[in-house]
């Protein structure tokens, strides 16, 4: 606790110092920009992460000099075990959780009748902004950062991370962005949504500025997790786990990362050239001064579109995971599924395209983005193969985990058959940023991404406390959020033909009532959601002991002692099979 | 050792080389993205300048020859870099000290002619959002792409000198123990890297 805050002093301190003195010499822009960076490094420091890196560099032993306190403090420090960073990744993911769903309720408030309630345009753009960046966030760090960090080096039976003091680097940036972003809010907000898009995101209050330098440093953190995963399933695999038989969540962090290597760094320079926009002066998107404002939206959805295949594919790899364990059967076409990941991972940088149909892109290439967008439905059907191929004729135990699979597979089914919708050229231009649109990526992204992370959450809940959760509560949390999440969401398809369009506070009154049973139904959602978090908390402080393989399952996680130890295994085991030996294969279906 | 999954070639190469490489591959792609940008921009655009003719003439010749000296400057310090590291290899001391100084020297006067260049450049009024240019559409995102790519460079220029300082002094304080070798390699190739950035960036800006 101590160097967290001492970390958080240094950091505002930095702030302030150096905000406080460039602005009187540039522009308020370039100082906050330069005073945010430092401050990350302050913070660093503050942490204790400064001590850390000079250890390596000067190639003093680690175990003598770098103090890890013990207990909960740890999770408060430059910790280097990625098992507590994975925690770390996990909480925080929590905590932005909570920011999205009470600016998603205050937006459902507003959105109850037509005409304007109790907020401005500009709040509700703001909170509506907050929700998707925060929802953007929580999707693309709560599976890979948090599950996998404590997953993947365990079920390729390592130690440890291939770079320890990286991860925990790429850790720490995230809290300094988290602060910046919700602070946003004190700067005068930023309307424009979670894409902003110039020449809006170019004008405008400083609270613009600090979700550009936000997104900006939680793509530094994806990129050094990226860089970490790669590496740690690529080298430290143990002795004879070789690629196909790597477990299948390790496949899909393996597909994420190559996305995360290739695409962040893309949307990173879109961001930046917003901000050298806003702080230098400069006119890369100000067409009257020679720059163009449509290269923006291709260079970030050249990121954005497989950043979605980041947040989606370790969420196939939970609910593969999870489905033979509750099936008791092995993973239908394993190689084939691990393959169509890799397919999928092609696939999503030749589509980013389809996002801009409508913003006078150049009309031949339309048809070439609709054509490669429809393809990637084959290796996602594929997933949906393996999913119910293993189903099938399987001895089907419905936990809370499995529940949550269930669910899953029915959310994605309709996010991704109505995805086929916003694809075609034809219709695309009749629900572009239409509510159609706003429902297909909530079933993709909320009923999927997050009823896969709840799924995981609830798998390997016992692993990680070594405590048991209620059982029943879980079950109820399933179904209040599944009614919950299909009733509000189903409704605003509707919404969308009928010309809802997306992103504003006030709509024609005879969709009212509609508007008002999906705001009734998300109550739904939230009531889930606190049984979601009350079960968490009690569970983890007061729950039963739970053995250390509580679900009877075969991959390496589940054969050690839970919580598991400092260094995971007390000798690297030896691999000689897939982990979904599940009894006998019945008969003729493979 | 002998014989840890022999089959799979990856466990013969080192892990922070491994990673070293996937870090330059995100930054090919920033920097892909900004020179792809760039290329669009100026030949998919009507306004912005086409081909030398219609650049300004005051000052350029100057940067020119400026430019033309931090190339020879760049190359020459990857050059010492690579001496330094077959230094650490054979363990010379001396050797490896005097190269890898004189990296980080060669480094530290990139960055001086650069500042002296960019200093020439902001004299003459050629920046975006001078009065000078803001008649000139073209220029002003010329001027924009120029000072955004070489700037970004040249903060790659100043991390990768610090990386070679933190290195000598890691020299100073513990000699080549603590893998001094793997480290001096990781740096390097993150310092290739720079320079071939630079290779792309003084064409596309200065002779083009």
């Amino acid at each position: 606790m101590f160097y967290f805050l001492r970390g958080l002093i240094f950091a505002s301190a930095t702030f302030s110092i150096i905000m406080f003195c460039l602005s009187f010499k540039i522009t308020t822009q370039a100082a906050m920009a330069l005073a945010y960076f430092s401050g990350i490094v302050a913070f660093l420091v503050g942490i204790g992460a400064y001590r850390c890196f000079k250890q390596w560099l000067y190639g003093e032993k680690d175990a003598e000099t770098h103090k890890e306190e013990i207990g909960w403090k740890r999770y408060f420090q430059f910790t280097l075990d990625h098992k507590v960073i994975g925690v770390q990744y996990l909480v925080t993911s929590f905590v932005i959780f909570i920011i999205a769903v009470t600016m998603a309720s205050i937006m459902r408030l507003e959105l109850a009748r037509p005409e304007m309630q109790f907020l401005s345009f500009e709040q509700y753009h703001t909170i509506m902004g907050m929700h998707g960046i925060s929802m953007i966030v929580v999707a693309l760090i709560a599976i890979l950062g948090g599950l996998g960090n404590y997953f993947v080096p365990i079920m390729i039976g390592a130690k440890d991370m291939a770079f320890p003091r990286l991860n925990a680097l790429s850790y720490w940036i995230l809290p300094p962005a988290v602060i910046l972003l919700v602070s946003s809010l004190f700067f005068g907000g930023f309307d424009f949504g979670w894409t902003a898009y110039p020449p809006l995101s170019v004008q405008g209050p400083l609270g613009k500025l600090s979700f550009l330098l936000a997104f900006i440093t939680v793509g530094f953190s994806s990129i050094f997790g990226g860089v970490n995963f790669m590496t740690t399933i690529l080298r430290l695999r143990a002795k004879g786990m070789d690629f196909f038989k790597l477990p299948i969540f390790v496949w899909s962090v393996f597909s994420a990362g190559i996305i995360v290597l290739l695409a962040t760094s893309v949307v990173a320079s879109s961001l930046i050239l917003v901000v050298f926009d806003r702080a230098m002066g400069t006119s890369f998107f100000d067409p009257s001064r020679g720059g163009n404002a449509l290269l923006y939206q291709h260079l970030f959805w050249f990121y954005s579109h497989p950043a979605v295949y980041i947040m989606i594919l370790p969420g196939f790899g939970i609910i593969l995971e999870i489905l033979p364990v509750f099936s008791r059967k092995p993973l239908f076409a394993y190689k084939i599924t691990a393959f169509s990941f890799i397919g999928i991972v092609i696939l999503s940088f030749v589509v980013w395209a389809h996002h801009i149909f409508t913003s006078g892109m150049w009309d031949l290439l339309t048809i070439p983005f609709m054509i490669t967008t429809e393809l990637i439905s084959v290796p996602t059907g594929v997933v949906f193969l393996s999913a119910l191929g293993t189903l099938w004729m399987g001895q089907i135990r419905l936990k809370a985990p499995m529940l949550f699979a269930l669910g899953f597979i029915f959310n994605f089914l309709i996010g991704g058959l109505t995805g086929i919708f916003n694809a075609d050229v034809p219709t695309d231009l009749h629900l572009h940023d239409t509510y159609f649109v706003v429902a297909h990526f909530h079933y993709t992204l909320f009923g999927g991404v997050i009823f896969a992370l709840f799924a995981g959450i609830y798998h390997w809940f016992p692993k990680i406390t070594g405590k048991m959760f209620n059982e029943t509560l879980g079950k109820i949390h399933f179904w209040l959020i599944f009614i919950g999440f299909n009733s509000t969401f189903l409704p605003m398809f509707w919404l969308g033909t009928r010309g809802m369009r997306r992103r504003v506070a006030d709509y024609p009154p005879e969709l009212g009532n509609v508007q008002l049973w999906v705001s009734l139904a998300a109550i739904l959602i939230m009531c889930g959601v606190i049984t979601f978090l009350y079960n968490m908390v009690q569970s983890s402080i007061k729950g039963t002991t739970a053995e250390s393989n509580p679900w009877q399952a075969h991959s390496l996680e589940w054969q050690i002692p839970s919580p598991p130890p400092k260094e995971n295994f007390e000798q690297l085991p030896e691999i000689k099979s897939l982990p979904y030996e599940y009894g006998r294969i019945p008969n003729r279906i493979l | 050792m002998e014989e840890v999954n022999s089959s799979d070639s990856w466990d013969n190469v080192e892990i922070g080389k491994i990673g070293i490489w996937f870090f330059i591959l995100t930054e090919i792609m920033l920097f892909g993205a900004f020179f792809s940008s760039y290329v669009m921009i100026r030949w998919g655009s009507s306004v912005c300048a086409l081909g030398r003719t219609a650049w300004p003439q005051t000052g350029f010749k100057q940067g020119l020859i400026l430019a033309l000296l931090n190339t020879v400057i760049l190359i020459t310090s990857s050059f010492t870099m690579v001496r330094a590291y077959a230094g650490s290899g054979n363990r010379d001391e001396s050797f490896f000290k005097k190269y890898l100084l004189a990296t980080i020297l060669l480094g530290i006067l990139f960055l001086l002619i650069k500042s002296f260049e960019y200093a020439l450049k902001i004299h003459h009024g050629y920046f975006p959002g001078s009065s000078f240019l803001e008649t000139n559409p073209g220029l002003t995102i010329f001027f924009s792409f120029y000072f955004m790519l070489t700037g970004l460079h040249a903060l790659h220029v100043m991390i990768g000198v610090c990386w070679n300082s933190f290195l000598f002094r890691s020299f100073k304080v513990s000699g080549f123990s603590g893998q001094l070798t793997s480290k001096l390699e990781y740096a390097g190739i993150y310092w290739h890297f720079v320079d071939i950035i630079w290779v792309f960036l003084f064409p596309l800006f200065y002779l083009i």
